[in-house]
């Protein structure tokens, strides 16, 4: 009976979520592009993170004009990035009251630990809805990056891709191009269990606005996500957080704010707020920067939403801070950890303990 | 190993009650090289005497520096070197080449000499080996005491590893420890202060707790961490 209900609400998605219609809804209501792209000044980057509410829609329509909405507000404080929460490609689907539904069965079941449950919902998503939400996430970002003419960090969505389910991330350029695509590469073990598959590579791209990777959700909070980011170029963190129903900032510290003092780059945290059926989510956008690059407050914060509505967190970053000087505390090599951490990394994924024997009280070196 | 006591005082002071582990804290870089041998001595006795394990100050030999462990015995059980020198003194150090766990009473021990706690790398391999307890000693000169030394050292090591972190330097002492097993969710069980003693219990089976609790081996990316390995591990 369930599945029925699904097949015909996923006929009538199908319908409201057609690139035509999308593109008509962009026709009808226009919006001002952006000069703010047409002069860049590397020491006055103004990046935009969206503390997004998170609402039902009534129709695709409502929900491309709320997308607008908040690029508008970015563009009125002169943004030259904006950045989306992750699994921001999942809202379409809000748009059906049926599916709106089966989000919450999979967050009831995803409570009451009922994997088994989660991953039927998913295995749905994966072979009906998958590919027809990707091209109305795709289709909206793209035209909304090219009709602001800025650039648009698309959170991300859940991608079915040769049998395999991926969360991806795409950065939008100006002209409506996608300039970089990023799968999440460090899953939570509850991802794992749900049958989501991790990248392989990470992706940079070189923008005028900097060298820009993206660190979905748990990725930021890995120091060799970012490391590798670095030592590739990398300025500026993306790094849409999933959705929280705390707001902890202690914890948030532990990921993007934690990699930009290790690493010396810029992060943008994007996430959602409000108030979705049963379910209340409180996450706070923050651009951070290493502590030499706050200078007014040596605090690692560039700024952080302080409530809890809606809002657009503008900030101007000044990549020549990011040239800061050499710490004398932490600016040595060894090249023998560098191999050993190499041969560690290189073992997986057999056991480390197995192959990393601790050392006994006995058979450690001589001095 | 259900829980370990840790108590920071001064050299050769009375430990207080219970300890189990007990780390000295000293204003000096290290041990004065004419002092080593009997300065050993007496933390051997030490050990004895108030039957716990003890991690002495730092000290030089060969151009190296180091950090030991002494067992209620007294006698050494293990060393560790600084892999990575403070660059104002790099010409006058060498760095170690290997990284030794303790297996222990007290827990799975790293002893992180110096400056080496600002290299997550190292602490990432140490937790790969089975650390669950850090002792960080460090000298960190006045005018270069700042909140990052805290923050990308001892707190970062432990919210990163899932592990306890007890760092002891001339400018502060202090435990962190995941933050989602700290009373206060600040990510610390004593709080940095400029204090040569300090007193805190640690209950290892809180680690598993934590998000990075547990084995770390099982919350990488393989793929990832085996293909971009030469990058991550180069400074």
């Amino acid at each position: 009976m369930k599945q029925l209900k699904y097949r015909s609400a996923a006929f009538l998605l199908s319908n409201k979520l057609d690139p035509s219609a999308i593109e008509r809804v962009f026709r009808a209501h226009p919006m001002v592009p952006s000069t703010e792209l047409n002069y860049v000044n590397k020491a006055n980057i103004k990046l935009a993170a969206v503390q997004m509410e998170l609402r039902p829609y009534r129709s695709l329509s409502d929900f491309i004009l709320h997308l607008q909405e908040i690029v508008a507000q970015a563009q009125e404080h002169g943004a030259q990035l904006v950045s989306f929460p992750e699994y921001v490609g999942l809202l379409p689907l809000l748009i059906s009251p049926t599916f709106r539904e089966m989000g919450e069965d999979f967050f009831d079941a995803l409570e009451e630990g009922k994997l088994e449950d989660c991953r039927n919902i998913l295995n749905y998503f994966s072979e009906e809805l998958s590919e027809l939400l990707f091209s109305c996430y795709y289709n909206t970002f793209a035209l909304l990056a090219n009709r602001s003419h800025l650039y648009i960090h698309a959170g991300s969505t859940l991608l079915a891709n040769g049998g395999k389910l991926y969360e991806r991330c795409f950065l939008f350029g100006p002209d409506g191009e996608a300039v970089l695509e990023q799968d999440k590469l460090f899953l939570s073990p509850l991802e794992q269990e749900l049958g989501i598959c991790p990248g392989e590579e990470l992706e940079l791209c070189d923008s005028p606005l900097g060298r820009l990777a993206i660190l979905p959700g748990q990725d930021s909070f890995f120091y060799e996500t970012a490391k590798a980011a670095r030592q590739l170029g990398a300025q500026i963190l993306l790094c849409p957080l999933r959705p929280v129903h705390q707001d902890n900032e202690v914890a948030e510290r532990c990921g993007p704010w934690s990699r930009c003092q290790e690493q010396a780059l810029y992060a943008l945290c994007s996430h959602f707020v409000g108030q979705l059926d049963s379910f209340r989510f409180v996450g706070k956008a923050g651009i951070y920067g290493p502590y030499e690059a706050t200078r007014a407050t040596q605090s690692g914060i560039v700024s952080r939403c302080a409530s809890e509505s809606p809002s657009v967190l503008v900030s101007r970053v000044n990549l020549d801070y990011l040239d800061i000087p050499v710490d004398l505390y932490a600016a040595d090599s060894n090249p023998a950890l560098a191999q050993m951490l190499a041969a560690a990394y290189s073992e997986f994924p057999q056991p480390l303990e197995h192959l990393l024997p601790l050392t006994t009280e006995t058979d450690n070196e001589e001095i | 190993m259900a829980r370990t006591v840790v108590c920071i005082c001064e050299a050769f002071e009375k430990p207080k009650a219970l300890s189990d582990l007990v780390i000295f804290s000293d204003y000096r870089p290290s041990v004065p090289a004419g002092d080593l041998q009997a300065y050993l001595k007496y933390c051997s006795n030490y050990a004895r005497e108030y039957k716990v394990y003890l991690v002495p100050h730092r000290f030089m030999v060969d151009n190296r520096l180091y950090l030991c462990l002494f067992d209620p015995n007294g006698a050494i059980i293990g060393y560790q070197g600084a892999l990575h020198r403070n660059l104002s003194t790099q010409s006058k150090v060498e760095p170690a080449s290997s990284v030794h766990v303790m297996q222990t009473a007290i827990g799975n021990l790293f002893l992180c000499v110096d400056t080496d706690i600002y290299y997550p790398e190292l602490l990432r391999l140490a937790k790969l080996k089975g650390a669950d307890l850090v002792v960080s000693s460090q000298y960190i000169h006045s005018y270069d005491f700042k909140p990052k030394r805290i923050t990308t050292g001892i707190w970062s090591a432990a919210q990163q590893n899932g592990l306890f972190v007890v760092g002891c330097s001339n400018a502060f002492s202090a435990v962190a420890a995941p933050w989602e097993i700290t009373p206060d969710g600040t990510g610390f069980l004593v709080q940095p202060e400029h204090s040569q003693h300090l007193f805190c219990k640690l209950f290892f089976h809180k680690l598993e707790r934590s998000a990075m609790g547990g084995s770390i081996a099982e919350k990488l990316n393989p793929v990832f961490c085996k293909r971009y390995s030469s990058i991550i591990s180069q400074k």
